[in-house]
C-alpha cells in the first residue's frame, strides 16, 4: 500500500512537471506571435492564454489524451504486470519533460508532443520488444505531423488571399475590413463551439448530437458577428481622432525612444552601482519602447492600412485565445495521458484498458500549463514577442486561424500533433502569399532535423529512467 | 539564452536597408547636381575635391549595398523574388556609380562652359534630378506594397507613379538630343578635349534618368495587377 502512494505522488510530480513544461515553452511559441504583431501586449497574452490554455484542456482535452495513454503501446500486454505499466509512463513523463527542458535551453524547436510519443514508444519497446508497440498507430501519427503543418500552411495561404482580395485590393480598405469583420467572427466563433460541444464535454454531459451541436455554434457565432458588427459600425475611414491618436502614439514612441538612447550613454560612463540600477531601468524603458513603437507604426506607412490593421487587431486577438484553447486541447494530453494511465493503474492495481480521462487529470494539467506560464512561459513569449517585428496583425490573423483550426480538428480526430510546428506551417503559408517580409527557412530545416532526433532522444531517456526506477520498485 | 525557434522564424527583412542604400545613392547624386550647378554657373574650383567627395558618398553607398547582399542568406524566403531585390540593389548601385564617373570626368577636365548652352544645361539637370526624385517615390511605396499585397489601389497608385517616372525620363532624352545639337553647332568654340567632355557629360547624366525609370519599371513588375 506504502508504495503504491509513493507511485501516485511520483506520477503527479512527473506529470505536473510534463506540464508545466508545455506551458513554459509551448505557449510562448503559440503566443508570441500575438505579441509579435503588437495585437496584444504581452500582460495580456499571459492573462489570455493561461484563461484559455486551461479551457482547452479542461474540456476538450480528453480525446487526444486516450490515444497517448492507450494508443500507443498496447495496455492488454501490461494486464499481469500493471506496476510495469506504472513505472513505464512515470519514466515516459519524466524522460519527455526533461528531454523538453535540455532542449528549449538550447533553443531548438522541439516539440511535446514528438518527446511524449517517442518516450512511450521507448519504454513499450524495452518492455515487450518491438511487438508491443502499435506501430500502425504510430505511423497514423506521424503522418499526422506531415500533415498539419502542411494543411495549417494551405488554410493560412488561402484564408490570406481572401484577407488580400476582401480588404487590402478594395479602394478603401478599411470599409472593407469594417464589412468583413463580422463574418471571420462568425466563422472563428462557430469553428471554436463546435469543437467544444460536438461530442465534447463529456464530463459536464454536454455532449450533442452533430445537428444540435451546429445549430448552437451557429448560434453563438451569430451572436459575436452581431455584436461585433455593432461594435464596428461608426468605425470610419477619416476620422480625425484617430489622426490625433496616432500622432500622440507616435510623439510617445519618439519620446521613448530618446529616454532609451539616453540611458544607454548613462549606462556607458556611470560606475558599477549606478549602473545596476540603470540596468533595470533600462530593461524595463527598453520594452515599452519596443511595445509603444510597434503601436505606433504598425508596420505601416499609410494611414488607411494603418486603420485596417488596428481592426484585425480585434480579429487577432479572436485567434489568439483560439489558439491558445486548441493548444489546451491538443497539448495538455501529453502530460495527463500517462499521468492518469499511471495514477488509476496503480490504484486498481490492475490495468483498465476501457477507462476514461478523469476531470481531476484534466484540471490537473490545466493548471500545470497555467503554471508554467506564469513562472517561466511570459519570460520565453516577451522574448519571442521582441524578436518578432515583421508581422502585422492581418498576417497574424491569418496564420493563427490556420493553425488554430488543424490543430482543433486533430485534437477532434485524437492525434497529438505540434502546436509550433503547425504554426510555423501556417507562417509558412501566409509568407508564401507574400505576406511576409523575411521568413528564415533555416528554421524549418531545424525543425526536421529536431523531429529526427527527439523521436529517439525521448525513447533513449524514458528507457534509462525505466531501468533505472526498476531498481528502486 | 539561444534564440528560440519561433522567434528565428522571421527573418530580417532588406526593404528598410534596401530604401536606406538608395537614400545614400541620393545623397551621393545630390553633390554631384551640386557640382554640376557650380560648374554651369562658371564656377570651377574645388572639383577635385568635389569629385573625392562624391566617391567617398558612393562608396558610403557601396557599403550598405555589401551589408544588404550579406545579410541576403540562401535560407531566407522573401516577399520580393531574391534575384529581384538584388537586381533592384543593381539599379540603385548603377545610379550612384554614374555619379561617380560624372565627378571623376569633371575632374578630369572640367566642361568649358559656353553662354549658349548655360539655360538648356540647366533644364537638363533639373529634369534628371526629376526623374530621380521620382522614382525614389516610387521605391517609398514598397513598404505600403507589401502591407497591402501587391494589389489593389496601392498598386494603381505604384503604376501611375511608375508612368511619370517614364515622362520625366522621356523629357530628359529630349533635352538630351536639344543640347547635343547645341553642342555640334558650336564645334568651333570647342577644343576636341572638351567636345569629348561634353558628349560623355551629357551622356552620363542621361544614364540617372535612364536608371531611375528601369528601377521604377523593376518594382511595377513586382505587382499583382487584375
Amino acid at each position: 500500500m506504502e508504495y503504491q502512494t509513493t507511485l501516485i505522488v511520483l506520477a503527479l510530480v512527473f506529470g505536473f512537471y510534463m506540464a508545466w513544461n508545455i506551458g513554459a515553452n509551448d505557449v510562448a511559441n503559440a503566443m508570441g506571435t500575438s505579441v509579435g504583431s503588437g495585437a496584444l501586449t504581452f500582460k495580456r497574452a499571459v492573462i489570455l492564454a493561461a484563461i484559455m490554455e486551461f479551457a482547452g484542456a479542461f474540456l476538450v482535452g480528453s480525446h487526444v489524451s486516450d490515444t497517448v495513454r492507450k494508443g500507443i503501446v498496447d495496455p492488454e500486454l501490461f494486464a499481469g504486470d500493471p506496476q510495469a505499466f506504472v513505472l513505464g509512463m512515470l519514466s515516459a513523463l519524466l524522460a519527455a519533460g526533461l528531454w523538453l527542458q535540455f532542449a528549449s535551453y538550447f533553443g531548438w524547436p522541439v516539440s511535446t508532443t514528438h518527446s511524449i510519443i517517442g518516450a512511450i514508444i521507448g519504454f513499450g519497446i524495452v518492455y515487450g520488444g518491438m511487438s508491443a508497440v502499435h506501430w500502425d498507430q504510430v505511423g497514423t501519427i506521424a503522418v499526422s505531423w506531415i500533415i498539419s503543418p502542411l494543411m495549417s500552411g494551405i488554410i493560412s495561404f488561402i484564408v490570406f488571399q481572401i484577407v488580400l482580395h476582401r480588404v487590402f485590393y478594395r479602394a478603401d480598405p478599411v470599409e472593407a475590413v469594417r464589412k468583413f469583420t463580422p463574418y471571420m467572427v462568425f466563422v472563428v466563433l462557430m469553428i471554436m463551439t463546435l469543437v467544444m460541444v460536438f461530442k465534447g464535454l463529456k464530463n459536464l454531459h454536454l455532449d450533442l448530437s452533430l445537428s444540435s451541436a451546429l445549430l448552437v455554434s451557429s448560434g453563438v457565432g451569430l451572436i459575436g458577428a452581431l455584436l461585433s458588427y455593432v461594435l464596428l459600425r461608426n468605425y470610419k475611414s477619416d476620422d480625425k481622432e484617430e489622426e490625433q491618436q496616432q500622432a500622440r502614439e507616435l510623439y510617445v514612441a519618439r519620446a521613448l525612444q530618446r529616454s532609451t538612447k539616453h540611458l544607454l550613454r548613462a549606462q556607458r560612463a556611470a560606475d558599477s552601482d549606478t549602473r545596476d540600477t540603470i540596468d533595470s531601468i533600462l530593461e524595463l524603458t527598453q520594452a515599452t519602447t519596443d511595445t509603444s513603437s510597434k503601436r505606433a507604426n504598425l508596420g505601416s506607412s499609410r494611414p488607411e492600412f494603418r486603420r485596417t490593421e488596428r481592426i484585425f487587431i480585434y480579429l487577432q486577438i479572436l485567434t489568439a485565445c483560439f489558439i491558445a484553447f486548441a493548444h489546451g486541447a491538443n497539448d495538455v494530453a501529453n502530460a495527463i495521458g500517462p499521468l492518469s494511465a499511471a495514477v488509476q493503474t496503480a490504484q486498481d492495481g490492475l490495468v483498465a484498458a476501457k477507462a476514461t480521462v478523469p476531470l481531476w487529470a484534466l484540471l490537473l494539467g490545466g493548471t500545470g500549463i497555467v503554471i508554467g506560464l506564469a513562472t517561466y512561459g511570459w519570460k520565453v513569449m516577451e522574448t519571442i514577442g521582441k524578436k518578432i517585428t515583421e508581422l502585422t496583425p492581418s498576417r497574424g490573423f491569418c496564420a493563427q486561424f490556420g493553425a488554430a483550426t488543424t490543430i482543433v480538428i486533430a485534437s477532434k480526430m485524437a492525434l497529438p500533433i505540434s502546436t509550433t510546428h503547425t504554426l510555423v506551417g501556417a507562417v509558412l503559408g501566409v509568407g508564401l502569399a507574400r505576406g511576409i517580409g523575411a521568413i528564415n527557412l533555416a528554421t524549418v530545416r531545424d525543425i526536421i532535423i529536431s523531429w529526427v532526433i527527439t523521436i529517439p532522444a525521448g525513447a533513449f531517456l524514458a528507457i534509462v529512467i525505466y531501468l533505472t526506477l526498476g531498481l528502486f520498485f | 539564452m539561444p534564440v528560440n525557434a519561433m522567434a528565428r522564424l522571421f527573418g530580417r527583412s532588406p526593404f528598410v536597408p534596401l530604401q536606406l542604400h538608395l537614400d545614400k545613392v541620393g545623397d551621393c547624386v545630390e553633390a554631384v547636381f551640386a557640382l554640376l550647378e557650380r560648374i554651369r554657373e562658371g564656377d570651377v574650383s574645388n572639383v577635385d575635391e568635389t569629385a573625392r567627395e562624391i566617391s567617398k558618398l558612393e562608396h558610403k553607398a557601396d557599403l550598405v549595398k555589401n551589408d544588404i547582399r550579406n545579410s541576403l542568406p540562401r535560407g531566407l524566403f522573401l516577399a520580393i523574388d531574391r534575384s529581384q531585390l538584388l537586381e533592384i540593389l543593381g539599379l540603385q548601385d548603377s545610379i550612384a556609380d554614374k555619379a561617380e564617373d560624372i565627378g571623376i570626368l569633371m575632374s578630369l577636365r572640367t566642361a568649358k562652359m559656353l553662354e549658349s548652352l548655360v539655360e538648356h544645361f540647366g533644364e537638363y539637370i533639373k529634369g534628371n534630378k526629376d526623374a530621380l526624385k521620382k522614382g525614389r517615390d516610387v521605391m517609398r511605396e514598397l513598404d505600403a506594397l507589401i502591407e497591402s499585397g501587391f494589389g489593389g489601389v496601392e498598386a494603381t497608385r505604384v503604376v501611375q507613379m511608375v508612368d511619370a517616372v517614364a515622362v520625366s525620363e522621356h523629357n530628359c532624352d529630349i533635352m538630351q538630343r536639344k543640347l547635343m545639337k547645341q553642342v555640334l553647332d558650336h564645334e568651333e568654340e570647342l577644343s576636341v578635349g572638351n567636345f569629348f567632355v561634353w558628349q560623355r557629360l551629357l551622356h552620363e547624366i542621361a544614364g540617372i534618368s535612364n536608371y531611375s525609370e528601369k528601377l521604377a519599371n523593376r518594382i511595377r513588375m513586382l505587382l499583382t495587377l487584375k
